[in-house]
């Protein structure tokens, strides 16, 4: 089979790449002309320089595609201007798809979880693949659900006109290489161990899922029959708070230790209850294999080079 | 490896059946009932034909019996098992018996910790279940044969799908007297116990010991009832107030000393009993929403978007007007209306805008594609004529939303001499209700709705220079006119009031759109202006922008208030982000607002 993959160097994509690179599939991917040199296994497969916005470039990188990985769409952080969302992320997806409907076969969009209408109570937990789509949150999350679900919107649309199959795939908080998200609570708890709660009130209940575990989930959707025009939920299976995080993290640094001092608080306010659940991956034969402390251990054995607090930068320098 | 789990389909069984599948062993599975086996696996009815299941034991590594683990609420029989476990000691590699904890000594059970050495309860005959274990020890210990022999001694097992584990709950949240489980619960779960009775299946320290299997730790009785009743709360109300983090639970001595497991088999159960607990709640509470006991969840999403998600058409067959609908607010809320089944008829002054909007509800499927009404509002004549000709062209007319607005930074007069900021934003919408009177009155539901504006708390209209000939302050003229808007709609309301119409006005508060941009009007467009002071405003209207609510979002809560139950019967209210607010003090002057009204009246010439 002949695939692309667009946005081959972020977070969900470099890992869509690595699993392809198991597979015989012929690979051809559309990269941005400056993070050409970050694309990854660059002798085995085809590379299309170019952006979603250039027509020449997405014709010839959809030429003999049989299933299209769309995965370059952004999301903060950074801060975004809701434009520069909407261009990349609704602009970007309708000028693919005027490339690509009616002669690729199928396209595997990786959006996000947060796309879902709010469900702050654990009452409405779990919550499942087809469950309805509202942008909330603060406004810049407002504005990353209002992209994602119109670039969604487009998919679908597009589907219903019979004019490509779909399928969607929303993650949750993506851990793995390059996840912004994930390095940021990990530094924010290293610099302010003892002041969470304002962190627990942003995040809330947190449920990470690895990159390679969505990579994986985006292969069997390529092919099966069961995903045809279907939107799937990517959710890792621990639930966790900032509090677990910061357990975790101490476990992480202290291996074979068992007094860890963040465990009672950990527990206290962590249900365990799941709030996302992927059925139709999990009916699929799909589970995440990569734990949050894994997650954890990953980030932490590169941050020391990064932001960690071990520079001991001077206090004024940590709090920009 | 190959192996036989009996209770294939019970609560522990199934759960051994799904694992050793997947790690590739070959499995045979024995079940009272005929049961379809997953993919891999192969089911022989027990105690059904004794022969099949001896051939079967021939090539076996280990027989695993979990029965006296499974639903503690189904009554068991001994002799099959003793049966089972004669056959295979003579058969097959290992033995792995899953036992009871009230194998022990109740006394024990009751004040201490229990290795597994004991003390044991003698044969009761009051307690048929502990015998049970007793007897299918002592059969395991006694068989003849080769076989390795592992027990595990286990207490309550918790598990979603545990009837007995939910029915329990159930009692304990339908009945506040209902008393604690136990005077101490120190549970497994059945994830946890699947996984150590693989570890036992396998590990070659096993053979031949006996080991205690329970929980992370333990809790009183009292505790865990507490619990049950406060994840009860949490997760039956999706209102609720309750604290969502668990008290400071005081722990209890643990029922059975489970260090033997830890150490030789290297097994620690990583789900805490409170974790347990919830779950079965969970599933409580979500077998009460599905009888009805108990409330649906109801969506946290306006009834517009929900209508959206769900495809559905509350607009079918319905005729809308929007004005103002090439930009902004106007086209998010003619894109949704047409979404929810509307026949948009659009208005506006841009062509190319209007005819892009229509090419693209055009290209969705399942949108019917607006008309396009192109026509100057600051123009009476334009509006007349284009009145003229919705009338014909649709008897009936369902909702009219003006929302067409701007202001201005110098003062401009339309081509009827009126001054621009008054013409566009109060006369237009005024003119072109009354003008569409007959086709509104005759939908016998329609709504009309007016744009408001947080700047009209602080314009009251000045009559005496209604048009701004005196004194022209961009803001302040733009203000007086949304205050003389919700006079005219408070007005308007009050005619059509019990008609089945209803008029009402709706402010968009902190939206993104080039508004102010559009007619020059922001600061930093002063050609004056110190470029440094100028790039700062860029960036901090920017940021500002960030901040805002974006159009789309901002057209469901207005189409909302034409389809959101809610406001069904609501007429002449003022709502701002979603939420019903009194407007300023001096909108509610009904002679003031008389008086605006024959102003209007007179400026427009309009029909009564």
């Amino acid at each position: 089979m002949k695939v692309l993959v667009t946005g081959p160097t972020g977070a969900a994509g470099q890992y869509v790449l690595e699993t392809l690179m198991t597979t015989g599939h012929s690979v051809r991917v559309l990269a941005l002309p400056d993070t050409l040199h970050r694309v990854r296994f660059r002798d085995r497969i085809e590379m299309v320089p170019g952006e979603l916005s250039d027509e020449v470039a997405l014709g010839e990188a959809v030429k003999g595609i049989e299933v299209v990985f769309h995965t370059a769409l952004i999301s903060p952080p950074p801060v975004l201007r809701p434009e520069t969302m909407d261009a990349v992320n609704i602009a970007g997806t309708r000028n693919l798809l005027a490339a690509c409907a009616d002669t690729v076969r199928r396209l595997v969009l990786v959006s996000s979880a947060t796309v879902h209408a709010p469900h702050p109570s654990p009452a409405m937990w779990p919550l499942s693949d087809d469950a309805l789509r509202m942008a909330h949150g603060n406004p810049q999350q407002t504005a990353l659900g209002e992209s994602l679900i119109g670039a969604e919107d487009l998919v679908l649309d597009a589907s219903a006109q019979g004019r490509i199959e779909h399928t969607i795939l929303r993650p949750t908080e993506v851990a793995g290489r390059n996840s912004a998200f994930v390095m940021a609570i990990i530094s924010s708890i290293l610099q302010n161990p003892d002041s969470l709660e304002v962190g627990h009130r942003m995040w809330g209940m947190m449920q990470w899922v690895h990159g390679s575990d969505i990579g994986r989930a985006a292969l069997i959707v390529a092919d099966h029959a069961a995903a045809r025009n279907q939107c799937m939920l990517v959710a890792g299976a621990e639930p966790v708070t900032v509090y677990d995080v910061q357990k975790l993290m101490w476990d992480v640094m202290n291996p074979g230790r068992r007094d860890n001092p963040y465990a009672a608080i950990a527990a206290c306010n962590n249900l365990g209850l799941p709030k996302y659940e992927p059925r139709k991956l999990a009916a699929l034969g799909w589970a995440p294999l990569v734990g949050v402390k894994q997650c954890i251990a990953e980030v932490l054995s590169r941050l020391e080079f990064d932001t960690s607090a071990s520079l001991r930068m001077p206090a004024h320098l940590l709090d920009e | 490896m190959r192996a036989m789990v009996s209770d294939a389909t019970g609560l522990i069984g199934k759960r051994i059946v799904a694992r050793l599948l997947a790690t590739g062993a070959e499995v045979v599975g024995l079940t009272k009932a005929v049961a379809a086996p997953p993919p891999g696996a192969r089911f022989l009815p027990w105690p059904g034909q004794p022969e099949d299941v001896a051939a079967a034991l021939d090539a076996l590594d280990v027989v695993i019996v979990p029965d006296l683990a499974g639903e503690s609420d189904v009554p068991l029989l001994p002799a099959p098992l003793e049966r089972l476990i004669t056959l295979a000691a003579g058969r097959v590699g290992r033995i792995v018996l899953l036992s009871r904890a009230d194998i022990y000594l109740p006394a024990a059970l009751a004040d201490g910790t229990v290795a597994e050495t004991g003390p044991f309860a003698t044969d009761d005959p009051a307690h048929p279940q502990q015998g049970l274990a007793a007897l299918l020890e002592h059969c395991l210990r006694e068989a003849p044969g080769a076989a390795q022999r592992v027990v595990l001694r286990v207490p309550m097992v918790l598990g979603r799908d545990s009837a007995s584990a939910v029915g329990l709950v159930d009692r304990l949240l339908d009945d506040p007297q209902q008393p604690r489980p136990a005077p101490r619960l120190h549970a497994i779960d059945a994830d946890d116990l699947a996984d150590a009775t693989l570890i036992a299946a396998r590990h070659k320290a096993a053979a031949g010991h006996a080991f205690n299997l329970a929980g992370p730790f333990a809790v009183a009785g009292e505790v865990a009832a507490s619990e049950i009743r406060r994840l009860g709360a949490v997760l039956g109300d999706q209102f609720s107030e309750e604290v969502q983090v668990q008290p400071d639970y005081p722990l209890a001595p643990d029922l059975l000393a489970t260090g033997k497991a830890r150490q030789m088999l290297g097994f620690s159960p990583r789900k805490a009993v409170f974790t347990s607990l919830a779950e079965l709640v969970q599933e409580a509470i979500h077998r009460r929403r599905r009888t009805g006991a108990l409330p649906a969840i109801v969506p946290l999403i306006p009834t517009a978007l929900a209508a959206v998600e769900r495809g559905e058409k509350p607009f079918h067959g319905k005729v809308v007007v929007v004005t103002g609908a090439t930009s902004g607010l106007g086209r998010a809320t003619a894109v949704l209306l047409a979404r929810l089944g509307a026949q948009v008829v659009a208005v506006g002054r841009n062509v190319q805008a209007g005819a892009a909007l229509v090419d693209e509800l055009r290209q969705r499927p399942g949108c019917l594609a607006p008309e396009f009404r192109a026509a100057d509002l600051t123009s009476q004549a334009e509006l007349r004529r284009l009145a003229a000709a919705l009338c014909a062209d649709h008897p009936v007319i369902d909702a009219l939303v003006n929302a067409a607005g701007a202001a201005f930074p110098a003062r401009r007069q339309s081509v009827d001499g009126i001054e621009m900021t008054l013409a566009i934003n109060l006369l237009a919408p005024f003119l072109l209700t009354h003008l569409l009177a007959g086709p509104l009155r005759a939908s016998g539901h329609a709504r009309i709705i007016n744009l408001g504006c947080e700047a009209h708390r602080a314009a009251p209209v000045d009559l005496s220079d209604l048009q701004g000939e005196r004194h022209y302050d961009p803001a302040l003229i733009y203000g007086r006119a949304k205050f003389a808007l919700v006079q005219v709609t408070y007005g308007l309301a009050a005619q059509i009031d019990g008609t089945g119409l209803a008029a009402h006005v709706f402010d968009p508060g902190t939206m993104r759109s080039d508004f102010i941009a559009r007619n020059g009007l922001a600061p930093s467009d002063d050609p004056a202006m110190d470029p440094q002071i100028r790039l700062a405003q860029r960036i901090q209207r920017e940021n500002e922008r960030i901040e805002m609510a974006s159009p789309q979002a901002v057209a469901a809560l207005l189409v909302n208030l034409m389809v959101a139950p809610q406001f069904a019967a609501a007429n002449g209210l003022y709502v701002r982000e979603g939420e019903v607010l009194p407007s300023a003090d001096g909108t509610y002057d009904e002679e003031a607002a008389g008086k605006l009204w024959d102003a209007c009246l007179k400026l427009t010439a309009a029909p009564g």
